[in-house]
């Protein structure tokens, strides 16, 4: 054994216990002194002494535990920050006005961006033990909705995701695929891509030759495998120039923008998302890739407020049904009233994303409402995933309604750019708006959207 | 055309593996907090240009915010640097390579989370240098003169970086310092003053390829991993220590990456790491070897 | 009288080592009685890791082989079973996987071995960590047959003799996983503690102090070498398919640069110099990755410090300063070992 003076062995312990401790301690304090304070809150309890509700029997006392994973760093922040705002308006709404049945609502927040998906599914599996919550709300990213799933499914936790994949609800035979997983309004692939190849058919009938650019995992290949299928079986005579491939968290678009303009197809189709979609259409618009072919962008609301030199003529797919200014405010009030609420709390409009979060927790408040009147308890688990089965109202963004494979069935809108001067973000010209219904652009509950475009 | 698209990501490349070469040639450190630099570069240019462009006033001037963007990007990396050096990397100079690498790496992580802290998740764009310095029309489609710019920008580093290190006194000294340190100190150098100077040096190249490549990619967490990685490979490619050696291994990866993302765009990241894998299973010296600093 | 004093010193070492070992088992066998079962996941993901970094060790520490691609086995592990799982459920049991799971990461190291150890030792890291993101790539792009990033589910496997059905997935691991991991990790302990004391291990580190005086006494380095190298791949790849059952899922990062990193600094953590420092490093380590992401959101920062300061203050890592400050717990350290002799025949001179 190598002799070690007690002088330097004390040191030794020493240093290594204050280096662990240094940097526990470090970890600790920085997850007490966080900067973006502004979205990510412990605990929220608003007391309100104005508005209570009368004690009502069979419901516990306790706060409702809602627990909020969005990436909030990554290549998916930029869309999901405004989702996370709007959940905090919706809870605080919510809670100023008594609760959900006299039960407030304590909301955690924790970052989707773990590296992979397995670990955002660990990440999950120890929050739910730790906390034990009512209800996930979020979960943006594809691949992460897919690990996630059978987590909560197997600890029996009502999740309400954003993610747009299909291979999550449908296929596989059984209806709903997993009993605790919903999304109530949102955009899958095939609203994305059915819906812009039902517009480009419409709208854009010369259209011949194709190509598309589009991410590498499961959401990208299913909008553009729906996309070019369904166009091709409106229009057999569409020819596909070429279909590229980029790894999620592709920061640099140069090499392929000079490849698609070389290619010179008459419409480009995309589904690139997150902060790879700013920096791509950055980089096209410096390219001049918008004037040269016709692009047609889906799943792209959140482009319009991120990326203010966006140039008109372009197709915008609005990620499912939710843009601020449809339905109109002036003719819906529930959008009116979301909308100002939001700019007057976070100076912005509301993105896609915001209508989702925010409309997935009122879904969960009426469900567990209208659960009470039913049953005159508050529902558990079973209980509730029965009553949003084939579930409906009216949120935010217009019609919420649940299909019976627990998927959003409400249309896809689609529209051209074109500046307004009133707006501070690019906003799609009125008169080329179009909410094509959800009939059209989701298959029957169960199918998947492949199989089911085959059918036509 | 596909050559100047792997031009300029091969010059991004090229300046991240300079600084590696230096600081290994010189200090025998292996040094991955450089791929910090980059991302700090990044952040810095990118939060100021975006920042005093909101300002109406000051949009008449762009073009000089983004140069002094793009400056003060590289002075303030290059200051960081310094003070890491000072009391940081002091430590790391002497320990074995596989310390080096863990405590550079711990260097890294800390960093990406400190840029979190200050930048928060968004990403921070900047595209404003893209446009300003006007296109040139090849073939039909445009290229903004910004490409060029880096290119040239890198070029000159490069020569004058070489013009450093062979020509002039200073030079000298970080020559013998990288030859042997004991006989350096041994003949008055101060040892500890170059090592210092280099790693300095180092961290302005960090900075810089983080700063020029920012208009083009924005500023996001993370964003560091994978040049940082593909300097690596550039360096050791090159021949650690061999500045012309990465020049051409830079300039290989980044045409391949180029090319191939044209053709076979599904292998291209497989097939830059099949060719730094051949390059180092076949010329276990490097592609050129070493003349030594 | 040496030589008696040389046997009953080895007797009581390998006393010391047996009565470790035993205490060590108990432990973790009367764990899932006290702990809740959430902890057992846990621990067992430590000890897949755990079997990685000593496989690792073996050509790092004993060796003296630095390779920063070592994910790329751990990966071969993990997509085996889960491509398995996916393409060919009916062969899908746990025997036969885990045996393919062996069987390609050693034919992979067989191959990558021949080219890649020729290459002197600082190209040899980074050589590794090329052919690692090419298997990454490859992972990546072949979607149509990995999923590319989305990654593959892994569900409980079938066993030969016997079917377990109607469980969850972690009531799985906790009640019988648990325990196939713990004996499958038992015996590649006891396998690769006879390995480094055998006079293979002796050449190793032989090979690791100065490789010119081994080949000069007559070790054929380049073979050794190749032995070594193609064992510590094999020990990687078990340990990613044993991973890959607990994780319930595996993706492309187990072959990213940065997971090979991961398995660098699960050994160095715990003490290179040590057999059993990479264990313990392994353990810390899940404890960092899978605790500190629930309490901070800095982990990232809180590992760096960590890494940072184990990296420069502890070069034999937590497990070597543990050691260390424990002389009686000296003859776990197998590398010591020539000097302790020495030492214990100097004090009765």
């Amino acid at each position: 054994m190598v002799d070690v003076n007690r002088r330097d062995f004390i040191r030794m312990i020493g240093a290594g216990v204050a280096g662990l401790a240094i940097g526990s301690a470090a970890g600790y304090w920085l997850a007490r002194v966080s900067p973006a304070e502004k979205i990510i809150e412990k605990t929220i309890t608003i007391t309100s002494p104005k508005i209570t509700m009368p004690v009502q029997t069979g419901i516990p006392s306790k706060p409702i535990e809602l627990i909020d994973i969005n990436p909030l760093s990554g290549p998916g922040a930029p869309f999901s920050i405004p989702a996370v705002n709007a959940i905090k308006m919706a809870v605080d709404e919510i809670n100023n006005s008594g609760g959900i049945l006299g039960r407030k609502i304590t909301l955690r927040d924790f970052d989707e961006n773990q590296g992979s998906p397995d670990a955002v599914a660990r990440l999950v599996r120890s929050v739910v033990e730790q906390y034990k919550p009512d209800l996930i709300v979020g979960l943006g990213i594809s691949s992460d909705c897919l690990a996630v799933a059978p987590v909560v499914e197997e600890l029996g936790v009502i999740t309400m995701v954003t993610c747009a994949t299909n291979q999550l609800l449908q296929g596989g035979g059984k209806i709903p695929k997993y009993k605790t997983v919903f999304r109530p309004i949102g955009s899958n692939a095939a609203l994305d891509g059915i819906g812009l190849a039902l517009y480009v058919y419409k709208n854009f009938p010369h259209i011949k030759r194709v190509a598309g650019i589009n991410q590498d995992y499961a959401y990208g290949r299913d909008e553009w495998n729906f996309f070019i299928n369904a166009l091709k079986k409106l229009k057999p005579d569409i020819e596909v120039v070429n279909a590229w491939w980029v790894p999620l968290g592709t920061s640099d678009f140069t090499a392929h923008i000079s490849q698609i303009i070389q290619a010179k197809p008459d419409l480009l189709q995309t589904s690139i998302f997150g902060s790879d979609a700013v920096n791509f259409m950055r980089q096209a618009i410096v390219a001049g890739l918008p004037s040269k072919v016709q692009m047609a962008y889906a799943h792209a609301e959140s482009l319009l407020h991120l990326v203010p030199e966006m140039p008109d003529g372009i197709v915008i797919q609005a990620a499912g049904p939710a843009y601020p200014l449809y339905p109109p405010p002036n003719i819906y009030s529930k959008n009116a009233s979301f909308v100002n609420n939001y700019k007057a709390r976070y100076n912005d409009y509301p993105h896609y994303s915001s209508y989702y979060t925010y409309d997935s927790i009122y879904t969960y408040k009426y469900a567990v409402e209208r659960a009470y009147q039913m049953l005159g308890k508050w529902p558990d688990v079973d209980d509730l995933v029965k009553v949003l089965e084939e579930f409906a109202f009216e949120g935010a963004q217009g019609l919420v309604y649940i299909k019976k494979d627990h998927d959003t069935g409400v249309g896809s809108l689609v529209g051209i750019t074109k500046r307004d001067p009133k707006y501070p973000f690019v906003t799609l010209d009125p008169t080329t708006v179009e909410l094509i219904p959800g009939i059209l652009v989701t298959p029957p509950p169960g199918v998947f959207p492949a199989d089911w475009i085959n059918t036509w | 055309m596909i050559i100047i698209n792997g031009l300029y990501y091969a010059s991004i490349l090229y300046l991240l593996s300079l600084g590696l070469n230096l600081i290994f040639g010189v200090s025998k450190l292996i040094n991955l907090t450089q791929g910090s630099f980059y991302s700090l570069g990044a952040y810095i240019t990118a939060w100021f240009i975006s920042t005093m462009l909101s300002f109406y006033i000051l949009k008449g001037n762009a073009l000089l915010i983004s140069f002094s963007g793009i400056l003060l990007g590289v002075i303030i990396t290059g200051l960081i640097g310094l003070l890491i050096e000072k009391t940081v990397i002091k430590y790391i100079y002497n320990i074995s390579l596989e310390r080096q690498l863990l405590a550079t790496y711990g260097l890294l992580l800390i960093f990406m989370d400190l840029e979190r802290m200050i930048w928060g998740g968004n990403i921070i764009s900047a595209p404003q240098p893209l446009r300003l310095l006007g296109e040139l029309s090849i073939d039909g489609y445009h290229y903004s003169i910004y490409y060029l710019l880096i290119i040239i920008t890198a070029f000159s580093i490069g020569i004058a970086v070489q013009f450093l290190i062979y020509k002039t006194d200073l030079g000298i000294l970080f020559r013998v310092v990288s030859y042997d340190r004991e006989i350096a100190s041994g003949l008055g150098i101060s040892v500890k003053k170059i090592s210092t100077l280099t790693f300095f040096i180092s961290a302005l190249l960090g900075g810089l390829a983080g700063s020029l490549m920012v208009p083009i990619t924005s500023a996001s967490l993370g964003m560091e991993l994978d040049p940082l990685i593909l300097s690596f490979m550039v360096a050791v490619a090159g021949g650690l220590g061999n500045f012309w050696g990465s020049l051409i291994a830079s300039i290989i990866i980044g045409e391949t990456r180029s090319i191939m993302i044209a053709i076979f765009p599904e292998i291209e990241l497989a097939l830059i790491y099949l060719i730094v894998f051949i390059i180092l299973a076949t010329k276990p010296e490097g592609i050129l070897e070493r003349k030594g600093g | 009288m040496r030589l008696y004093i040389n046997y009953i010193y080895e007797l009581k070492k390998l006393t010391k080592i047996l009565m470790t070992l035993i205490i060590f088992i108990f432990i973790l066998l009367i764990l899932p009685h006290i702990l809740p079962s959430y902890y057992i996941i846990f621990i067992s993901y430590a000890l897949s890791f755990a079997i990685a970094s000593l496989g690792f060790n073996l050509l790092l520490g004993y060796t003296g082989l630095l390779s920063f691609g070592h994910a790329v086995f751990f990966a071969i592990g993990a997509y085996s079973v889960a491509l398995i799982a996916r393409y060919l459920p009916n062969i899908y049991y746990f025997e036969i996987v885990i045996l393919i799971a062996l069987i390609s990461s050693a034919l992979f190291a067989a191959l990558i071995g021949i080219i890649a150890l020729r290459v002197s030792e600082a190209y040899f890291a980074i050589l590794m960590l090329a052919v690692s993101m090419i298997i990454y790539s490859l992972i990546l792009k072949f979607y149509t047959i990995t999923r590319g990033s989305d990654g593959l589910p892994v569900p409980i496997p079938k066993f030969i003799g016997l079917t377990i059905h109607g469980i969850s997935q972690d009531v799985f691991i906790v009640k019988y996983y648990y325990y196939i991991l713990i004996s499958i990790f038992i015996v590649s302990l006891i396998i690769m503690y006879l390995i480094v004391s055998s006079p293979f291990g002796k050449a190793l580190q032989a090979i690791r102090d100065n490789p010119n005086r081994a080949y000069l006494i007559g070790i054929n380095v380049k073979l050794y070498k190749y032995y070594s190298f193609v064992i510590s791949g094999t020990y990687v790849g078990l340990a990613g398919s044993l991973w890959s059952i607990v994780n319930m899922y595996t993706s492309p990062e187990v072959a990213h640069w940065s997971f090979s990193s991961d398995i660098v600094y699960m050994t160095l953590l715990g003490g290179y110099t040590i057999f059993l420092g990479p264990v313990l490093g392994a353990i810390i380590y899940t404890l960092i990755k899978l605790y500190t992401v629930i309490f901070t959101q800095y982990w990232l920062l809180a590992s760096g410090i960590i890494i940072l300061i184990i990296s420069l203050l502890f070069p034999e890592g937590l497990g070597g300063a543990f050691l260390r400050a424990y002389k009686f717990l000296a003859p776990l350290t197998i590398k010591r070992e020539r000097k302790e002799i020495r030492e214990k025949n100097r004090r009765l001179r």
